[in-house]
């Protein structure tokens, strides 16, 4: 696993049920343990910018990867988005919205905000695990992020 | 002899002097005056004996006194005649009378009498060869001639045109016949002559007229026929002359004129109607008027008819136009270039309030309001130059001061010549109209408001609706996830804990969630249905068939599945909309024929025979249901089968149904239970928003 911090990946979640699915499903599946939670999307700007309680956190230890839910409590998860892909260095880092909804219109702002990914969170355990262990494999092993250098 | 024309009397002037020679031939002419002869522009009668006794009586009369008594009697004869007389002596003296002196303008030249001569001209009957002086009638007489009714034409200073003079002459001669000088008597043509051309005329002008001119006598008969009155009544003069033509006609007013024009009275023009050959009945004006003998006794009466059939048309048309005018319920006005009003019809008077004598004359700007009044000079000057105004809407005042609406057309009136010499206003009240219009408006503007409310309302209600199945696809879902979730982690990693039992209710708590799930997913499908404005194309329906069928491969493997697609034409259709009726419809068809040895689906299309209509159909050979329940197929959760049979929500058809209504079509089904079922349905016209979309 190609890393040069202490972290894979910051899940942006604010249901309880589906961060423990989500997280048994990455432990289970990808092994790592390298994940930063963060329960809304005030929350997820002050990780991924170093503000507030994250304003020590070393800037060089950045995702390799986001997950960020849709509706989230503060700011929803497309305004996350929107600032996180306006910032030129933290651009760089892939974001998949995961998200309960069917809403087009979502997929369309997503897309427009210039999502990575996009997948809905379906009902049906085994498929929700399927769709995370494919996700976590795909972006972690697969798909090489760009060094911060190059950006 | 001399015999001379002579009429009426007077006082003898001789213009020259009287000697005794002279005074033979005056006695002469004396006699015969009183001896009453009759007046014959003719020398025939003169004879012989006649001279004799002319000269016996001469020589009776020998003394002065006498003679005297007879010249003086002789004198005031000869000035009393009408016709010139001219006696020249055997001296050549001459002696004129009154009447010659004033036809060959003797007086009249004020010349002494030898002069005049010389300026008197004399013409042949041609007006234009100088009558030689031996061939004058005094000159020929003088010769021994006999000049009887000979023409010539005058000129002098009293009648510069000239005037034809008929002239006869004789010699004078004494009982031993010995000349004593000649006479002459002539008379002024021009009047007769006058008088023949006037008569002339007059006859050509009778026989040229349209009119039909006819005289009839005292009993009835025709004496005179000209051609108007042969064109009019279709007889010719020699058909009708000496002879009544017309059947007898006594009604009073008939029977009164013909009493008045007996008694000479005055018949003035009247209106009537004729019978003419083969008895055809013309409308006609009469004109009578009698004809008098001398003395002005009645001897018949002259009749001038003029044929009225056209003006009558032209009266009746001109009668109908008026009564059109009278009963218009529009204003209609006419006036001249400088605005006087000069008729005014009764839908005038009830636009406006004045009767028609209070406007006659008036001017039409009586009718404008101040702010308005600039408006009737600028339409009088367009009327004369030719130009018409439609349609002007504009205000006027009434009597009472009310304003009025109006609505005005004004037209150049022409006279027969072409030229403009008013205008003719037909002017209509459109306050009705401008009220209607007004409550339209203002209705409009309700309506609008309304309109704008409701859709406002609409608007929240459809964001409501929209936040609602957002918020239902996010947070009913996350539940389910929870459920099924954890229900997996517990049979998944604590099996061995679980008993039978555990595991199967374990299983039922799953099974529910994921119908919860699906009834939600369903849920959220028909709402986007109703939600979406469908954009209509032309679409190929094949294609759409041919997508639909390979969304639905899953449900078909491991099956046998005898799938036919018929000819399928184009259709205007909102191509996602339509794949969905597909995949539900035919989705519906392989779910309820799983059961056959082969499942056997047909997709096509027929015409309808009433409308013509395609109609689109999809028959199974599945399970079928009974009609009874036909009425809730497409009700929203309706099911027709038990869930442990087929599964599903009830929302499949419901959607199907909201697709083909949003497409202004009809969709239905015919089955029986267990011999399948075929549903069909319609893309309908084209609704609004397909027309503007295609």
């Amino acid at each position: 696993m190609a890393s040069n911090g202490s972290l894979d990946i910051l899940i942006v979640e604010d249901n309880p049920d589906d961060l423990e699915l989500t997280l048994l499903t990455f432990a289970e599946f990808t092994g790592t343990d390298r994940i930063q939670v963060v329960r809304d999307g005030a929350e997820a700007l002050d990780f991924i910018f170093r503000r507030g309680e994250y304003a020590d956190r070393d800037p060089s230890d950045q995702p390799k990867v986001i997950l960020l839910d849709i509706k989230l409590p503060r700011v929803d998860g497309l305004e996350v988005l929107r600032q996180v892909k306006r910032d030129p260095v933290a651009r760089t880092i892939p974001v998949v919205l995961l998200t309960s909804s069917t809403e087009e219109r979502d997929v369309i702002e997503g897309y427009k905000l210039g999502v990575n990914s996009y997948i809905t969170k379906p009902v049906v355990f085994k498929e929700f695990s399927a769709a995370i262990r494919s996700l976590g494999l795909y972006w972690l092993l697969v798909n090489r992020p760009p060094s911060t250098e190059a950006a | 002899m001399v015999a001379v024309a002579a009429a009426g009397g007077g006082a003898l002037i001789l213009a020259g002097l009287y000697d005794a020679d002279l005074l033979v031939a005056l006695f002469i002419v004396f006699n015969i005056v009183l001896t009453g002869l009759v007046v014959v522009h003719s020398a025939r009668s003169l004879n012989r004996a006649d001279m004799k006794r002319q000269h016996a009586e001469e020589e009776l009369g020998s003394a002065n006194a006498e003679r005297q008594q007879r010249a003086t009697i002789i004198q005031s004869v000869l000035e009393s005649i009408g016709d010139g007389v001219i006696i020249v002596g055997p001296d050549g003296k001459r002696i004129y009378n009154l009447a010659a002196k004033r036809i060959l303008g003797i007086d009249l030249s004020g010349l002494p009498v030898t002069e005049w001569n010389q300026a008197l001209l004399v013409f042949r009957p041609d007006q234009k060869t100088v009558l030689p002086l031996d061939e004058f009638p005094t000159a020929r007489a003088s010769r021994g001639e006999t000049v009887d009714d000979m023409e010539v034409f005058v000129r002098h200073a009293g009648a510069p045109k000239g005037i034809f003079i008929s002239a006869s002459a004789r010699p004078l001669r004494n009982e031993r016949g010995e000349s004593q000088g000649v006479i002459a008597i002539f008379r002024d043509l021009t009047t007769r002559r006058q008088a023949e051309e006037m008569q002339r005329q007059l006859a050509a002008i009778v026989q040229s007229t349209d009119d039909a001119m006819f005289s009839l006598d005292v009993g009835g008969l025709v004496t005179g026929w000209n051609a108007g009155a042969e064109r009019l009544f279709g007889w010719t003069a020699e058909a009708v002359i000496g002879r009544n033509p017309w059947p007898p006609t006594n009604t009073p007013e008939s029977v009164e004129r013909r009493a008045k024009a007996l008694r000479g009275e005055r018949i003035d023009p009247y209106e009537s109607e004729v019978v003419a050959k083969g008895g055809r009945l013309v409308p006609v004006i009469i004109s009578v008027s009698q004809l008098r003998d001398p003395d002005g006794s009645v001897v018949g009466a002259a009749v001038n008819i003029r044929d009225n059939t056209a003006s009558k048309r032209e009266q009746e048309a001109r009668l109908r136009l008026a009564a059109v005018v009278e009963s218009s319920s529009d204003a209609i006005i006419s006036k001249d270039l400088t605005g006087a009003i000069l008729s005014w019809n009764i839908g005038a008077e009830r636009l406006y309030g004045y009767a028609y004598f209070e406007v006659l004359g008036h001017n039409i700007s009586m009718l404008a309001p101040p702010d308005h009044i600039d408006e009737i000079p600028e339409i009088l000057q367009r009327i004369k130059i030719g130009e018409r105004i439609e349609h002007f809407e504009t205000v006027r005042r009434r009597k009472d001061g009310q304003a009025v609406d109006v609505s005005v057309t004004v037209s150049p009136i022409y006279d027969s010549k072409g030229v403009i010499v008013g205008a003719s206003a037909i002017a209509r009240d459109i306050s009705e109209r401008r009220r209607t219009e007004a409550e339209i408006r203002r209705l409009n503007t309700t309506l609008e408001r309304r309109v704008a409310e409701r859709t406002a309302e609409l608007e929240a209600a459809n964001k409501e609706l929209e936040a609602f199945t957002y918020s239902v696809s996010h947070d009913l879902r996350a539940p389910l996830r929870a459920i099924h979730g954890f229900v997996q982690l517990l049979t998944q990693r604590h099996a061995s804990q679980l008993d039978t039992e555990a595991r199967r209710y374990l299983d039922r708590v799953s099974a529910g969630a994921t119908q919860m799930a699906r009834l939600i997913d369903d849920m959220l499908a028909l709402s986007r249905v109703s939600g979406q404005r469908p954009e209509a194309q032309m679409v190929a329906t094949a294609e759409v068939v041919r997508r639909a069928i390979d969304q639905l491969a899953p449900q078909m493997q491991d099956r046998a599945v005898e799938l036919s697609v018929g000819e399928l034409p184009a259709c205007l259709a909102e191509p996602r909309l339509l794949e969905q009726v597909y995949v539900n419809l035919v989705g519906n068809a392989l779910k309820y024929s799983r059961g056959r040895q082969p499942s056997r689906i047909e997709i096509g299309c027929q015409s309808d025979a009433k409308s013509g209509e395609t109609v689109f159909f999809i028959k199974d050979n599945g399970v079928g249901f009974d009609m009874r329940y036909a009425d809730k197929l497409f009700g929203v959760f309706q099911r027709l089968h038990r869930a442990e049979e087929f599964e599903g929500t009830g929302v499949g058809l419901a959607i199907v149904h909201r697709i083909i209504a949003r497409h202004g079509g009809r969709v239905w089904a015919e089955a029986e239970p267990d011999k399948g079922a075929t549903f069909y349905f319609t893309l309908g016209g084209a609704p609004a928003w397909l027309a503007t979309a295609a």
